[in-house]
Parts: C-alpha cells; sequence; structure tokens
C-alpha cells in the first residue's frame, strides 16, 4: 500500500504536470489564446483588487504550507534525523491552523466578509460545464456570474475541507498521552476507528495513509493553481503578490464576453 | 620461587624497560618493586611475571598496555594492544581487574599464545548469569548436536563481547546516555560483514530503517523488534517476529524509548495482528518496490531513454 501510494500519486502529479505545463498550454498557441494573452496583453479584466489582509493570508498560508509539505515528505522520506523536521512540521502546523481559522473568521465574521463568493449556488453550477468547455478548448466563452467561476469556487471550497481532513489526520498521528492521559489518536480515531480496522495502532496507520494522500492532493491541486495563476491572470498573480498593480476595469463584471 | 640477585636485577630492569614510556615508572617506582615482580626464565625461554601487587588491580597490565604504541607485527599489519585506561575506568567494568576477564592471563609475559580472546569473552557468565542463561537459549549460542558434536558454525557465532564490545564498554543499567550509545551501533554489532548485513541493507522501510539510518533516536534498532539476549528465527513461535507475537512486538515498543513506560506511549500502541502487513515490508521495501509493476513500466520508459 505505502509502495503503491508512493507511485500512484507521483505519477499522478506528473500527469498532471503534463497535462497543464506542456497539453493546455501547448493547445493555446493553436487556439489563439497564448498570443491573445501573451503578446497583444489582453488578460481576464477586474474591477477589484484584492485587499491586504486575505493577501497576507495567502502569503502566510502558502509558506506554511511549503513548510509543511517539504517536512512531511523528509519525515516520510528522512535523509537526516527527522526529529527536528517534526518540530517544524509542528510549528507551521499551529501556524497554519490559526492562519485558517483566521480566514473563516474574515469570510464569515469581519466586516468585509467573502464567504459568498466561495459559495456555490445553482446559478454557478448551471455554468459548470461551460466553464470545463472553456478551459477545454471546447468553447471559446466562459460564463461570468461570480468573481470566481464555479471551478474555481469548487477548488477552493474543496481545498478548505482539505484542510480540515489534513488537520484531523494529522492530530491522529500524535500517540503521546497529552490529553488527560490519552492520546490525540487514541481520542480521534482510536477508540472507534481502531475496533473497526484492528487497533489503535492500525487506526493511526489508516489516518497516516489518509494524511501522506491528502498532502499529495494538496500538490496537484497547487500545481494546477499555479498553472492557472501563471498562465490564465498573470496579472491578477503579480499584483496578488504586490509585484504590479492590477490595472482595474469598472465594467468588468458586467461583460460576459469572450475572454 | 626463590629470586636470586640476578633475577631480581632483571626484574627491576625490565619493570624500568616497561614503565619508563609510558610515565608510569612512577607508579611502578612508587610500590616496592622487587619483591612484587619476580621474572623467571624459563626452560622455553619465556619469561614468567608475578604482578602479584600492581596487576591486582589495573596499573600493573597497564604498565604495556597503556601505550598507545604497543602493537604486535603481523602478516596484516601491525596490531594494536593499546588499552585507553581513560575509557576504560569510564566503563561499566571500570572496577573491574583485567584477571576478572583475562582469565587465562597466568601473569606470563610474553602472553601465552592461543585462543585468549575467546576465553574473554565467555568470562561475562561469572557475574552476568542471568543474561547468559538468554543468550544460551537463543540462536547465537553455539548449540552441539545430538550426538554432542560441536556446532559447525560455532566459530562463526557471537559471543557477549563480539556485541558489547570490550575494554570501552558502556554503562547500560541506569544510563540512558548509555542506552542511547547503544542503539546507535546497530550497524557494527548486527549488520556487519559476516553477520547480517543483508539484513542490514534492506531494513529500508520509511519509518523504521530509513529513519533509523538517518539518525532518528526513536527509530527502532534491531534488538527492539529481534530482542537482545535470546536472539531467535522469526520461525521460532517464541521469536518477537514471529508472526504469531508481531502485534506484541509492535505494541511494546523501543527500549528505554517508546515503551509505554512513565507515561511514554509505546511504538505502536494497540496493535493487532494487522500490523503484519507493514511489519512484511520492514525489511523487504526494495522487493516491494522490484515488484510494483507501475514502477516496472516506469523503468522500462526510463530504459528507452537511457539507451
Amino acid at each position: 500500500m505505502n509502495v503503491w501510494l508512493d507511485v500512484v500519486f507521483v505519477c499522478l502529479e506528473v500527469l498532471v504536470i503534463i497535462v497543464f505545463f506542456v497539453v493546455h498550454l501547448g493547445v493555446s498557441i493553436p487556439t489563439g489564446r497564448f498570443k491573445k494573452m501573451w503578446i497583444q496583453g489582453i488578460w481576464p479584466k477586474h474591477d477589484w483588487r484584492a485587499p491586504a489582509l486575505p493577501k497576507f493570508i495567502h502569503f502566510q498560508h502558502l509558506l506554511m504550507m511549503v513548510i509543511l509539505g517539504i517536512t512531511g515528505m523528509l519525515i516520510r522520506f528522512p535523509v537526516f534525523d527527522r526529529t527536528p523536521m517534526r518540530i517544524v512540521h509542528y510549528v507551521a502546523m499551529v501556524i497554519v491552523g490559526l492562519n485558517f481559522l483566521w480566514r473563516l473568521w474574515y469570510a464569515f465574521f469581519s466586516k468585509d466578509r467573502d464567504w459568498r463568493e466561495f459559495a456555490v449556488g445553482k446559478k454557478d453550477l448551471a455554468t459548470l460545464l461551460g466553464v470545463a468547455a472553456y478551459y477545454t478548448y471546447f468553447s471559446n466563452k466562459k460564463p461570468h456570474v461570480a468573481k470566481y467561476n464555479v471551478m474555481q469556487k469548487l477548488a477552493y471550497d474543496a481545498f478548505g475541507v482539505l484542510m480540515i481532513l489534513q488537520g484531523f489526520t494529522g492530530l491522529s498521528l500524535i500517540m503521546q498521552p497529552i490529553i488527560f492521559g490519552q492520546s490525540p489518536r487514541f481520542l480521534l480515531v482510536g477508540w472507534w476507528l481502531g475496533p473497526l480496522v484492528g487497533g489503535t495502532a492500525m487506526a493511526g496507520a489508516w489516518m497516516r495513509i489518509a494524511h501522506y494522500s491528502i498532502t499529495w492532493l494538496f500538490i496537484i491541486i497547487t500545481t494546477v493553481h499555479i498553472y492557472l495563476a501563471a498562465f490564465i491572470d498573470f496579472p491578477c498573480t503579480l499584483d496578488f503578490f504586490g509585484l504590479k498593480e492590477l490595472k482595474l476595469d469598472p465594467n468588468a463584471h458586467a461583460h460576459t464576453d469572450e475572454h | 620461587m626463590h629470586a636470586t640477585p640476578r633475577t631480581l636485577a632483571a626484574a627491576t630492569l625490565l619493570a624500568v624497560c616497561l614503565a619508563w614510556p609510558t610515565g608510569a615508572f612512577a607508579l611502578a617506582a612508587s610500590v616496592p618493586a622487587s619483591p612484587s615482580v619476580v621474572v623467571t626464565a624459563t626452560p622455553l625461554g619465556e619469561w614468567a611475571l608475578d604482578f602479584t601487587l600492581p596487576t591486582f588491580g589495573k596499573s600493573g597490565c597497564l604498565v604495556c598496555h597503556n601505550d598507545p604504541n604497543l602493537v604486535v607485527p603481523s602478516s596484516a599489519g601491525d596490531v594494536s594492544f593499546w588499552i585507553d585506561e581513560k575509557g576504560y575506568d569510564a566503563s561499566a567494568h571500570g572496577r573491574v581487574v583485567c584477571t576478572g576477564c583475562h582469565l587465562d592471563f597466568g601473569y606470563k609475559a610474553p602472553h601465552a599464545k592461543g585462543a585468549w580472546r575467546p576465553i574473554a569473552k565467555q568470562s561475562c557468565p561469572n557475574c552476568h548469569g542471568a543474561q547468559t542463561q538468554d543468550y544460551l537459549a537463543g540462536l547465537h549460542a553455539a548449540r552441539p548436536g545430538i550426538d554432542k558434536s560441536p556446532d559447525p558454525k560455532a566459530a562463526s557465532k557471537p559471543l557477549c563481547g563480539d556485541c558489547h564490545g570490550a575494554h570501552d564498554m558502556a554503562k547500560l543499567k541506569d544510563n540512558p546516555a548509555g542506552r542511547a550509545a547503544l542503539r546507535t551501533t546497530a550497524e557494527e554489532m548486527c549488520g556487519r560483514e559476516g553477520c547480517h548485513k543483508d539484513y542490514w541493507d534492506n531494513y529500508s522501510d520509511y519509518y523504521h530503517g530509513a529513519a533509523y539510518k538517518t539518525g532518528t533516536t526513536d527509530a527502532p534498532t534491531c534488538w527492539d523488534c529481534h530482542g537482545t539476549h535470546t536472539v531467535l528465527a522469526t520461525k521460532d513461535p517464541l521469536a518477537p517476529t514471529n508472526p504469531a507475537n508481531i502485534a506484541a512486538t509492535c505494541g511494546k515498543g523501543a527500549n528505554g524509548l517508546l515503551d509505554g513506560k512513565n507515561g511514554a506511549p509505546s511504538c505502536h500502541e494497540g496493535s493487532g495482528d494487522e500490523m503484519l502487513g507493514y511489519a512484511k515490508l520492514i525489511h523487504k521495501k526494495s522487493e516491494v518496490q522490484a515488484a510494483n509493476p507501475l514502477l516496472k513500466i516506469l523503468a522500462t520508459v526510463r530504459s528507452w531513454f537511457s539507451r
């Protein structure tokens, strides 16, 4: 199982890189999209720039996730003593956890709450096929019903769900009896999953498998995210990282025409 | 044996010669050498030295053996017989005299040639009876045949000192640092050439072997799973690595670390027989990788580009 996980996810990641950075980018040349964006400079229009706080939260999240990914891999595939890697992993875990809670607060309770921007409604779902057709070059028109398209919304929401699952599975790996004489592993999975799979240790083993698999899902989703950020809306990405200010177009939200 | 003036003079001269380069002359001179060091020429040309007073401790032997330059030339190169006095003093046997282990050294100089090394290694039962009984119950002990013929593999089987070392043997009892240091010696102790090098090489799975080899202190060393003095083959029903005992072994934990004692967790608390599936990977990750069909395909694709 462990060897299969390594092999399958590495192959999947390589496949995703090829599909997006080679095939998708390659097809954008004969279809004219590449020329339109990179030579003619016609990019998606925006009537809004992200405020500083979500940018900061995103940057902090990005940094911690990279640290978590690297230290996590070095725990599984050690090239030196894994103990310091565990400590860094735990510290980054706390920061990214607090950061996640901060983003949830921002989304639901701050004065700039933006949870509606991520909510997937019937109107969004109705555009799913259209958005998919645009990204697979079957159509040149991208339905435009909200700030984020339905696939963006689904991806961002999935990332949030995966964050919760990753936190749960990660805490389930801790077996030190630090909570009233019980380990997080036992309290989270040992008492209910343990009897089903053959004991607390096996429940922990399954959580490790899930934790590792979700790590790869993060890597794959982020690979696609990086591709789209770089090749579909590069000016927005530059603005998001504070490198070049985005030019706003007040009529951007109203348009439904060809991208 | 009565000392003649001639032998007394020779003894004094020899003692001075032995002691001078090592700085131990002051020590030798601090005790009355002439009545305690008696050297007699034997008909065979050897010297019988009575080091009674100085060697009842360690100092007599260390007159010679405390010299870092003490070597015996051999066809394979110089063999050092230097004993680091500081290491010896700090070891678990710092208060044991040399002849406590070197039982056959009847104060002869030159020392009698022969199997002195195994004799020293087998002197342990005199003090460590319980551990010896455990050792004798395991595969590491030579076992005579039913007809009482000697074990043909006896020469390749380890004696106490082969694993525990000799003069600088670490204190283990009530000494976490010593135990931790011992845990880092799996390759030298078990994985050396001629012993279990193959098992050392294939001990490479993620959280056990790979972690241990990169210096992780809470990763298991050989004896955490295979036992210490009573080492048994996996097929033996009593072996901790026997499939019937795997759950208990994984649940027990490593000695002194994740052992479930003093509030610490064990390695795999609440282990069940399902652990056997992973346990098989511990020494067989390379085999499992080699048998993986997807990896085989990738290797084939890779070979196309490497031609």
